[in-house]
C-alpha cells in the first residue's frame, strides 16, 4: 500500500515485516517486532473504515420510510437481473429495449441497465440512456426498468448502483460517477487513498437519500472473487459504510455459458472466472487459487459453505446475495456490434448503433438474455421500484440458475405457529429462549421447461446453519465461517408439484441463521473445507468443459433466529 | 544465490517478459545453467510486479559477473542481490524499488512465493504425456491439483504451451485443474480472461 516511508535500513528482516502476504505466525521473532513497529508508525496497516460492532442482532434499521417490510405484506415475489449492458458501455451490443424486451419475454419482473461508468459513459452515456429507458418502461409496462451503473469501484472490482426512478435521478447518478468512479477518477489501483474514496462513494449515496434527493440507492459487489481485488475488509468496510446502501454482492456472476466446450461454445472458464494468483499486483494474497474459478456457477466466496459470505453473516449483519446474467453479447445469437466500429466510434458518439444481422451463431459469447439462465427472486409488498429496492434491502431474496424451480418459500417459525406464518427469507425471529423453532420449506417443483426446453428436477436440498458471534474488529480480513455447515439434506427426487420439508430446532438459546441451497444433483463434490463441513458441495467449473444446463443451483438468503 | 530486480512494472504481460529474457539478459555472466526466473507481485508501496533470477543451492554463476550483467541489463531498476542464508544483500536503485526487489528475493529464499517463468526443464513440456513424465521431464518438484482430489501418475497432462509452476519451500511445483475430459491442464491460463 502505498504512503511509505524509507525504512531507516533496507535488509531481509524489514522486507519480511513490510510483506503482508506473509502471515503473523510465519515471522520470526525480529521480523514480528519489526512489523509491530511499522504498524503502530502506520506504515503497513488497512483503511480503519467502520468501527466494527461487537454484536447487534440483525435486522437492518434504516430511516423510517425504509424500514424492513412486514412478511404479511410481501405481495409479490419478482425475479430480476441487476448487472445488464448496453450500446452505451464499450463492450456493449445490445439496446435497453432489445435486453428489457428479452427481461420480459423471460418471465422478469425488474432488470438494472448497468453500463460501466468511465469517461464517456459519464460525459454524454448516461444522459442518452435516459430517454431508452423511459421508452423501454412504455413499451413494457410489466417490467420494472431501472437506470443504474456498473460502477468500477475505486481500488476493487465492479459493482451495480441503483436509484430509484424519480427527478434527477441521472443527474445524481451522473455525479456520483464523476466523482467515484476509478475509471473517471483515475483510481483503479489498490492504494489506502483508493479504498477511502469507494467507501466515501458509499456514504455519498446514503446522504443523497439522507437529503431526499433520491427515495433509495443501492449498491452490490459484482463477480467479487473474479480478479481477486475486492478483499474481506474493503467488502466489510463498504457494508460498515452504510449499510442501508452496500446491501450484498453477486453469488454467481454472469457468464453463464463462457465455459460450454469449444468450438459449440467459447471454451473458456465459467463466469469468465480464469485468472489465478500472481498475475495481478492489485490482489489480495490471501485468496487462496480456487477463490479464481466458479463453483457450480458461484462465486466461490458465496459457494464455500463456511465460507468468506458465512464469515460476514456470522457478524449477525445482513449481506445479500444476487444471480444475473452480466448479459453484453449473447451465446448463439445472430446478431453482432457492426464490424467497423471501433472504441474511437464509441467514445466519440456515447454509445454503439444497434447490432446488425451476422449469418452464423455467436458461438464465442458466453452470456444469456437478462432471465434466460440467472434470476434473483426478491420479495416485495409491491409491483414497484421502491418495493423491489425495498426488498433487496431486507435481504427478501433467493436465486436460481436455469429456472430450478418455480417458487421458493422459507420460513421460520416458532413450533405450533399456523402453517405460512413465520418470518420469511431475510426476516429475524425472536422466540424466547428455550423455544422450538421450525424451518420449513415449499418449493413450488417447476413444470414448464426453461431456456435449454427441459423441465429441470430439484433433485436435493440442503438446510445450512451458522451461529451468529458477532465480528471483532481485529478479523475484517476474515473469510472462513468455522461454526457454519451444512446440517441436514433431502433427497427430492422424484417430487412433484409443491415440495415441503420442515426441519426442527429445539431448545434454542444462541443467536444462529439458516439458509437454504438445492441442486440438480448432476455435480457434486465434498466441500472445500471437508466432508463434515459440506459433504457435497458444488465441483470447481472445469476450464472450457462446464455446461451451465447440467449444473442448477438455487440459493435462498439467510433467515435469522435471535432468541431473547 | 538470488536477484531480485523491481523496475516499477504493473503490467503482468511485462513482468512475464522481462523475467522471461532476464537469462539472455545476463549472458554476459557466463554460464548461467540452472537459472529460475519468476515474478512477484509486491504490495510494498504501490503495488507492481517484482522479478527474479536464482539459482537453488548448488552452482551458480560469480556472484561479481552477475552483479554488472544485472545492473546493466535494468538500469535504473532496483536490484538486490543475496543468497538464502545471508541477511545482507549488494543493492542499486531507489530505495522503495531496492525495497521491493527485497521483498522479492526474500519470498524466493523462504519458498514462499514466486511464478516461476524459466527453469531447467521448461522446454521439455511439449504435447501432452503422462503426468509422472511431466514431473521428471519437466524438472517439476511436485503437482498440486486445484479444486479437485489429488492427481495420479498415470493421469494425462496437457500443457497447452504454457506453463507456470509456483516456488514453494517443496520446490517447482505445478498447479493444475482438471479439464475436459478430466485431462489435467495448468490452472493459469496463457490468455486471461478480460
Amino acid at each position: 500500500m502505498a504512503d511509505l516511508p524509507a525504512p531507516a535500513r533496507l535488509d531481509r528482516t524489514t522486507a519480511a515485516a513490510l510483506d503482508t502476504s506473509i502471515p503473523d505466525a510465519n515471522l520470526s521473532q525480529a521480523q514480528l517486532s519489526r512489523r509491530r513497529l511499522l504498524r503502530s508508525a502506520g506504515v503497513i496497516g488497512r483503511v480503519a473504515g467502520g468501527a466494527a460492532v461487537p454484536f447487534e442482532p440483525v435486522v437492518v434499521s434504516g430511516p423510517g420510510r425504509n424500514r424492513p417490510l412486514r412478511d404479511s405484506a410481501v405481495r409479490h415475489w419478482l425475479a430480476g437481473d441487476h448487472h445488464v449492458h448496453t450500446v452505451f458501455s464499450p463492450d456493449g451490443v445490445h439496446t435497453v429495449l432489445d435486453q428489457a424486451r428479452h427481461a420480459h419475454d423471460n418471465g422478469l419482473g425488474w432488470m438494472v441497465v448497468t453500463d460501466h461508468g468511465g469517461p464517456t459513459h459519464v460525459r454524454i452515456g448516461a444522459e442518452l440512456t435516459a430517454p431508452e429507458v423511459r421508452t423501454a418502461r412504455r413499451a413494457l409496462p410489466e417490467l420494472l426498468v431501472f437506470q443504474g451503473l456498473e460502477w468500477q469501484i475505486p481500488a476493487a472490482e465492479h459493482g451495480t448502483v441503483i436509484v430509484t426512478p424519480g427527478p434527477g435521478d441521472v443527474d445524481l447518478l451522473t455525479e456520483f460517477e464523476r466523482d467515484f468512479d476509478a475509471n473517471v477518477t483515475g483510481s483503479t489501483a489498490w492504494t489506502r487513498a483508493n479504498e477511502a474514496l469507494a467507501v466515501a462513494g458509499v456514504r455519498w449515496l446514503g446522504a443523497q437519500v439522507d437529503a431526499g434527493r433520491i427515495h433509495d440507492a443501492l449498491f452490490l459487489a459484482n463477480h467479487p472473487s473474479r480478479q481477486g481485488l475486492d478483499t474481506p475488509h474493503e467488502l466489510r468496510n463498504w457494508r460498515d459504510a452504510d449499510p442501508r446502501v452496500a446491501i450484498g454482492f453477486e453469488g454467481a456472476p454472469g457468464h453463464q455459458a463462457a465455459g460450454i466446450t469449444a468450438p459449440d461454445g467459447p471454451g473458456e472458464s465459467r463466469g469468465y472466472y480464469g485468472r489465478d494468483r500472481g498475475t495481478d499486483p492489485n490482489q489480495y494474497q490471501a485468496y487462496p487459487q480456487e477463490s479464481y474459478r466458479t463453483w457450480g456457477g458461484f462465486d466461490w466466496m458465496t459457494a464455500t459453505v463456511g465460507g468468506l459470505w458465512d464469515s460476514l453473516l456470522a457478524e449477525g449483519k445482513p449481506w445479500s446475495i444476487t444471480a444475473n446474467s452480466d448479459s453484453h453479447d449473447i451465446y448463439l445469437h445472430p446478431a453482432r456490434r457492426r464490424e467497423a466500429l471501433t472504441k474511437a466510434d464509441f467514445d466519440r458518439d456515447g454509445r454503439y448503433p444497434p447490432p446488425e444481422y451476422r449469418a452464423g451463431l455467436n458461438t464465442k459469447a458466453g452470456d444469456y438474455w437478462p432471465g434466460h439462465y440467472s434470476r434473483t427472486h426478491v420479495g416485495s409488498g409491491t409491483r414497484s421500484y421502491r418495493g423491489v429496492a425495498r426488498g433487496l434491502r431486507d435481504g427478501r431474496v433467493w436465486v436460481d440458475h436455469g429456472h430450478l424451480v418455480a417458487h421458493l418459500d422459507v420460513r421460520v417459525r416458532r413450533a405450533g405457529a399456523p402453517p405460512g406464518r413465520g418470518v420469511t427469507i431475510g426476516g429475524t425471529l425472536a422466540p424466547p429462549r428455550g423455544s422450538r423453532v421450525e424451518v420449513t420449506v415449499r418449493a413450488t417443483l417447476q413444470d414448464r421447461a426453461n431456456g435449454a426446453g427441459f423441465v429441470p428436477s430439484l433433485n436435493r436440498v440442503d438446510l445450512i446453519r451458522g451461529a451468529v458471534r458477532g465480528g471483532p474488529a481485529a478479523e475484517r480480513d476474515r473469510f472462513t465461517a468455522p461454526d457454519t455447515r451444512v446440517i441436514r439434506s433431502w433427497d427430492t427426487s422424484g417430487s412433484r408439484g409443491t415440495l415441503t420439508l420442515v426441519h426442527a430446532v429445539d431448545d434454542v438459546d444462541e443467536p444462529f441463521y439458516v439458509r437454504l441451497r438445492g441442486t440438480d444433483g448432476n455435480i457434486g463434490q465434498p466441500g472445500l473445507l471437508g466432508p463434515s463441513i459440506d459433504p457435497s458441495g458444488p465441483r470447481m467449473d472445469p476450464a472450457g468443459a462446464a455446461d451451465p444446463w447440467l449444473d442448477l443451483w438455487l440459493y435462498s438468503n439467510p433467515i435469522w433466529v435471535v432468541p431473547s | 544465490m538470488i536477484i531480485g530486480v523491481d523496475a516499477g512494472i504493473t503490467s503482468y504481460t511485462e513482468a512475464d517478459a522481462l523475467a522471461g529474457s532476464l537469462p539472455a539478459r545476463l549472458s554476459s555472466a557466463g554460464d548461467l545453467a540452472g537459472i529460475h526466473t519468476a515474478t512477484h507481485t509486491v504490495q510494498v508501496g504501490d503495488p507492481r510486479f517484482v522479478v527474479t533470477a536464482f539459482w537453488p543451492p548448488g552452482a551458480h554463476p560469480a556472484g561479481d559477473a552477475v552483479w554488472t550483467a544485472v545492473l546493466a541489463a535494468v538500469p535504473g531498476a532496483g536490484i538486490v542481490l543475496t543468497a538464502p542464508q545471508e541477511q545482507d544483500a549488494r543493492t542499486s536503485g531507489p530505495d522503495l524499488a531496492v525495497l521491493g526487489a527485497w521483498v522479492a528475493a526474500t519470498r524466493i529464499a523462504r519458498g514462499l512465493s514466486g511464478r516461476v517463468v524459466t527453469w531447467p526443464g521448461a522446454a521439455e513440456l511439449t504435447g501432452r504425456m503422462p503426468l509422472a513424465e511431466a514431473l521428471e521431464r519437466g524438472g517439476l518438484d511436485g503437482v498440486e491439483v486445484i479444486g479437485g482430489d489429488p492427481a495420479g501418475p498415470d493421469e494425462t497432462f496437457d500443457p497447452l504451451g504454457f506453463v507456470r509452476p509456483r516456488w514453494r519451500a517443496d520446490g517447482c511445483v505445478l498447479q493444475v485443474q482438471r479439464g475436459d475430459d478430466g485431462v489435467l491442464v495448468p490452472f493459469e491460463p496463457e490468455h486471461l480472461p478480460r
